[in-house]
């Protein structure tokens, strides 16, 4: 187990202030080179925002995420962006290919921080590391607001942008895809929703679509990534989330059901991790099976 | 603490870039999915990198290795510079390598720099990962 001192946050913060982000980023793969339970980051004195960015491959997340950095940059906040792409269950391995689509964004801006990370492991592991990252760079104060990029192709991804205190749903117009969206269970973690390629026809049709579909009173906007285009507009929305949020106990009411939602990714992860290296038998049935996994998964976690 | 067995070696994480004018990346990219499938991860930061944006993500992705795939010839200049941003910035760990097509006399000037290995046109992708594999995160310890 290891928690962060504040010598190390320190040294972490001294050095990201002046735009140097090796402390950071070191500490960062210790976050992530740590199964989740082994990790412990100390509340932040001051939250900053935490926002997920999903939707279908290819709707344009990351080139998005390139212009909100610019967004948000140019409106004196200071970004951080956790790009999350699929590690191959394979080989282990991953290209991680979000960073390209930012580059252009980046250049004169030191203060911006991109971290890319593959989804290594199981379900709760990843969605656990992600959110002690997260943690981490909130703990630095070195950020206002914090972009978690991920693709949104199935349950994982739907955990780790759970994490994030908004999530944005990023789709482009034409049917199919939002009700692909809808299926993958994001529609009901979506705070905000963007209809990207608003230069493509059937924006107007996508977005009343979302509006129905949604239920309730969500934001939903429209941009066109490749050109910046409603983009500043997202960027204002987002910051008035985040006063809402702040103004009252929102936020603190919505931790503390993120919360517990944590703790159970963790839990998942430790039981998935124990049943890995047991030797189950398959003549055995279900019931004594789970039995044995939880009840190893008890005596372990004790030990 | 662990539930289950040995946790294994973190998977080496490489920057590949490809600094320059030169408008191809077809070998970087088949250099980028290769390592993909021999378990590593792999950022791959495009064309048209500057050695300020290339430093940038290596120091961000916390990287292991640098990449840095050349065709356009002016691979001794970026290399310079490189080695010369690697070492002011605490990260002279970083096992550095070249692709690409390097004239023979030009590979000293490249250690010169602290290019650590230089691999041809050709290389079969099997002997980079070798060498990365058995390189990686021991820079200096030798
Ligand atoms: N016409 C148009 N093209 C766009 C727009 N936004 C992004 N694109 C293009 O769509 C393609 C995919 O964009 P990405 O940003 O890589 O999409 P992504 O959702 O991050 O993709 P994955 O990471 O693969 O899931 C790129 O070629 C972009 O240039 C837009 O608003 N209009």
């Amino acid at each position: 187990m290891f928690e962060f001192d504040e010598m190390q946050i320190d040294a972490v913060v001294a050095k990201g202030r002046q735009g140097l982000w090796g402390p950071l980023a070191r500490a960062v793969s210790l976050v992530e080179n740590s199964p989740p339970w082994e990790v412990s980051v100390p509340r932040a004195p001051r939250p900053c925002h935490i926002v997920g960015v999903t939707g279908p491959p290819g709707a344009g997340k990351s080139t998005l995420t390139g212009r909100l950095i610019e967004s948000c940059a140019d409106a004196g906040q200071r970004v951080a962006v956790l790009a999350i792409d699929p590690s191959s269950p394979l080989t282990g391995g991953a290209v991680l290919g979000d960073r390209l689509r930012m580059e252009t964004h980046l250049s004169g801006r030191p203060e911006v921080f991109v971290r890319s990370l593959a989804s290594r492991g199981s379900h709760g592991a990843v969605a656990g590391a992600t959110r002690n990252i997260a943690r981490l760079l909130e703990l630095s104060g070195l950020f206002d607001i914090v972009l978690i990029e991920t693709v949104g192709a199935g349950q994982t991804e739907v955990a780790i942008v759970e994490v994030a205190d908004t999530v944005l749903l990023v789709t482009v117009p034409g049917l199919g895809d939002a009700v692909q969206s809808i299926k993958a269970g994001l529609m009901e973690v979506a705070d905000a929703f963007v209809v990207n390629m608003a230069d493509r026809p059937g924006v107007r049709e996508t977005t009343r679509h979302l509006r129905l579909a949604a239920g309730r009173a969500n934001a939903v906007y429209q941009t066109v990534a490749t050109e910046g285009q409603g983009v500043d507009e997202l960027r204002v929305g987002l910051q008035k989330r985040w006063q809402d949020l702040t103004e009252g106990d929102r936020l603190q009411e919505l931790r503390l059901h993120k919360w517990s939602s944590d703790a159970s990714l963790v839990a998942e992860a430790w039981v998935a991790d124990c049943a890995a290296t047991m030797d189950l038998e398959p003549q055995d049935s279900m019931h004594n099976a789970v039995n044995r996994i939880l009840k190893e998964a008890a005596v372990r976690w004790t030990q | 603490m662990t539930a289950g067995a040995e946790r294994p070696e973190a998977p080496l994480k490489v920057v590949v870039a490809k600094p320059g004018l030169d408008g191809h990346d077809r070998g970087a990219k088949v250099v980028a999915r290769a390592l993909r499938d021999s378990g590593m991860e792999v950022v791959y930061t495009g064309i048209y990198q500057t050695p300020e944006s290339i430093l940038r993500a290596v120091v961000q992705e916390d990287a292991d290795v640098l990449g840095l795939s050349s065709l356009s010839g002016a691979h001794l200049e970026y290399a310079k510079e490189l080695g010369e941003l690697l070492r002011a910035n605490d990260r002279a760990d970083v096992l550095f390598i070249v692709g690409g097509t390097v004239p023979p006399e030009d590979a000293e000037a490249l250690n010169d720099y602290g290019v650590h290995a230089v691999f041809g046109p050709g290389t079969p992708t099997g002997e980079l990962v070798d060498y990365i594999k058995a390189n990686a995160r021991r820079v200096g310890s030798a």
